[in-house]
């Protein structure tokens, strides 16, 4: 069995976009296609070797997911899997690809971008209320409990601070070295 | 541009919170480390600010789409949409318009449809039979893509003139 399937680290899309698709479509013409994309990795399964390009765009679909992927199928681009907002697509080589201009093309970074920034700055004052809280009340109400119940909020909010932080770091740089 | 408020106000509130803490703090070991991670954040949040003032100067034209130029994909998306149609006939539509000369992919026509959408620019058709969704002008839209498209015979215009003192 398990040389029906490939794993490889997932590093982040905010972080390797680029090298991780290059990277699916070197697998490919290996004959390994990704079949699925999870919080830590991606699984390739073993199939016969094309030439394929692989494509990622993140969308937040509602009722409209239908019409969205059936664009995608019209002009080449197979759906390949998607996790949360992102999407994967996969086309033969020359397809036409999946942004053709630069104004919607930035506008995916820049909505990420702001989403995780939104998610930063709340994770960043409910963790400064927390603290605030553990210097200024618990302190002298002396409960162990309230003390612990504190200290575990405030490692939860800088568990999702931090990688937030480091995300919108990495759009910033990314739409930064695209504007030049 | 909606957010600019309260990413304004959010900023302000971690340049209040931090002054508290500067004037509150005893433990001047988490102090420290808060100044770093507070200003770490303000040259951020300057960052941000300072995109947005570049937005701002980028769109100096209008604040809204409606002032906005549109771009040559819109352009042709429109021309495509002078009789109702789906996503996909859009995209062959544009395509045998300009002989090849134009072509949309997937996700530029997707993101332009909902912006175009939600501007009021076009509508969906409501009794259509077809398992597509078909798209048509509204008349706000028509307006705007009228005005566009004289814009642009102008300039056309004002182009011919001088291209014989260019041969």
């Amino acid at each position: 069995m398990s040389n029906n399937y490939k794993y490889i680290w997932n590093m982040g899309l905010a972080f390797d976009e680029d090298r991780v698709l290059k990277k699916m479509s070197v697998l490919a013409k290996e004959g390994w296609f990704l079949a699925e994309m999870t919080l830590f990795k991606y699984r390739f399964e073993k199939s016969e070797p094309k030439d394929l390009i692989y494509s990622m765009d993140r969308k937040m679909l509602n009722e409209d997911k239908e019409e969205y992927f059936d664009l995608f199928h019209s002009s080449g681009w197979n759906h390949v899997c998607s996790y949360g907002h992102f999407h994967f697509f996969s086309a033969s080589n020359g397809t036409v690809p999946i942004y053709t201009d630069r104004k919607s093309y930035l506008e995916k970074y820049k909505a990420v971008r702001t989403s995780y920034l939104k998610m930063l700055i709340i994770s960043v004052i409910l963790f400064a209320i927390t603290l605030l809280l553990k210097i200024f009340v618990s302190n002298r109400l002396n409960n162990k409990a309230f003390a612990c119940a504190l200290i575990l909020a405030g490692g939860i909010l800088a568990a999702i601070a931090v990688p937030c932080f480091m995300v919108t770091v990495a759009y910033i740089i990314r739409l930064k070295k695209e504007c030049r | 541009m909606p957010n600019r408020k309260n990413r304004n106000s959010s900023f302000f509130s971690v340049a209040k919170l931090y002054m508290f803490l500067k004037t509150n703090l005893i433990n001047s070991k988490i102090k420290k480390s808060l100044t770093t991670f507070i200003s770490f954040n303000n040259i951020l949040l300057n960052d941000i600010l300072l995109n947005d003032i570049n937005e701002v100067i980028d769109l100096s034209r209008g604040k809204s789409l409606d002032d906005e130029i549109l771009t040559d994909s819109t352009y042709y998306i429109l021309l495509a949409l002078v009789k109702p149609i789906h996503g996909y006939g859009i995209m062959q539509k544009v395509q045998e318009i300009s002989k090849g000369e134009m072509i949309i992919g997937p996700a530029s026509l997707y993101s332009i449809l909902k912006k175009l959408q939600d501007s009021d620019y076009i509508e969906l058709l409501e009794d259509n039979e077809e398992r597509r969704k078909t798209y048509t002008l509204t008349t706000k839209g028509k307006e705007i893509f009228k005005k566009d498209i004289n814009r642009r015979i102008s300039m056309v215009e004002q182009g011919k003139k001088v291209l014989q003192f260019l041969e």
